[in-house]
């Protein structure tokens, strides 16, 4: 039977996201902002922000996924 | 805007959120969805693992004031920083902001309860950290033009930008694909038909951006000045600017020593630096971060 992920393999990927990214990627996922209010946060131009999730979205999607196969395969 | 660039803003888009929808550049891009089958079901796919991976995020339950605790520690260190003081200890620890954890049910559930969210307060205190070094040192470079420009560094000005470099940004920003004087996947056919109009035509095209596919090339008027745009596409677009160096405004020119200038404008990353007789402008929608691979 397939196990879910729990909350804290969640967080064991958002720490394996690069540094630059881990801060916008973190509060668009727990704290549901926007990018805008990322911006403002962050004190960081809105282009600069936009990026920055983008990539950092991206990486956490494919840690997360990997995490996911892995616990997965330890449960068989 | 194509799907490259709705794939990129519509990253942006919070499942299930009306705000993100009225907003008017993802809105933009959530119209595309209609049109574009392919697009449309990456985006439920990315819709479906955001969702889950913000429910994951959710079956940690955290205290109360655990965001505000963050966001306090953010902004205390981005003001630390922007004042650049010496006792940053001193002054952490008046920041700090206690985090109180709810008495769990069970010994075990508070166990992963405190490591789980003390992982994400070590997250933001090292992000805090970095933030805070990172900053202290940017008034340094900025004070040091002349030895980073001897460099391989780039300078990088971010606000500001030239009315060359802000005009440039305007054009990108309104264009489409029906305006391309030349629509081509291969970079040499549009050199030549540059070449055979008089414009502006890149004597060297970086070696990297020789590999990307082309889309087409446009030519811009610039207070008389013709600036030629070649633009390449890989996953992001990519622009790459011509113009005659004599005619290019000393302010967007890279100084003497300097190898390049980076400057951002509406949401978009310029890199500027001359060879030969021309001066050359690479830019993408983003930062100077999206330019890394060709700086």
């Amino acid at each position: 039977m397939r196990r879910s992920m729990d909350g804290h393999l969640a967080i064991e990927a958002l720490e394996e996201v690069d540094a630059v990214y881990r801060e916008p990627v973190a509060l668009f996922y727990l704290k549901d902002l926007s990018y805008k209010e990322i911006a403002e946060i962050l004190d960081v131009p809105i282009g600069t922000i936009m990026s920055r999730l983008s990539r950092g979205k991206a990486q956490l999607r494919e840690i997360f996924k990997r995490k996911e196969t892995e616990t997965s395969a330890n449960t068989l | 805007m194509d799907r490259e660039e709705a794939q990129y803003i519509l990253q942006l888009c919070r499942p299930e959120n009306s705000e993100d929808r009225n907003d008017p550049l993802i809105a933009e891009a959530l119209e595309l969805l209609n049109q574009d089958a392919e697009l449309s079901a990456w985006f439920e796919e990315q819709q479906a693992l955001d969702t889950k991976i913000s429910a994951e995020f959710n079956r940690v339950e955290p205290p109360a004031d655990l965001y505000a605790a963050i966001l306090a520690g953010m902004r205390a260190n981005a003001v630390q920083s922007q004042l650049l003081i010496g006792n940053k200890g001193e002054d952490a620890e008046q920041d700090h902001h206690p985090i109180r954890f709810t008495q769990p049910t069970n010994r075990s559930e508070q166990r992963a309860g405190l490591r789980a969210w003390m992982g994400i307060a070590a997250i933001f205190a090292v992000a805090g950290v970095a933030l805070m070094l990172s900053r202290s040192e940017a008034p340094t470079q900025l004070a040091n033009n002349d030895q980073s420009a001897a460099g391989a560094s780039p300078i990088i000005a971010t606000a500001g930008a030239p009315n060359m470099i802000e005009f440039l940004a305007q054009q990108i920003s309104e264009f489409n694909g029906s305006k391309f004087d030349k629509r081509g996947v291969q970079v040499g056919d549009l050199q030549s038909h540059l070449a055979s109009t008089g414009m502006p035509n890149p004597a060297q095209i970086p070696q990297q951006l020789k590999q990307l596919t082309t889309i087409g090339c446009v030519t811009f008027d610039y207070d008389g000045t013709k600036l030629s745009m070649i633009c390449f596409k890989n996953g992001q677009v990519y622009h790459l600017i011509t113009v005659d160096k004599a005619r290019v405004p000393i302010d967007c020119t890279p100084c003497q020593g300097q190898k390049s200038k980076v400057f951002e404008a509406q949401q978009q990353a310029f890199k500027v630096w001359a060879e030969g007789e021309q001066i050359f402008i690479l830019t993408t929608q983003g930062s100077e971060e999206d330019l890394a691979d060709f700086i």
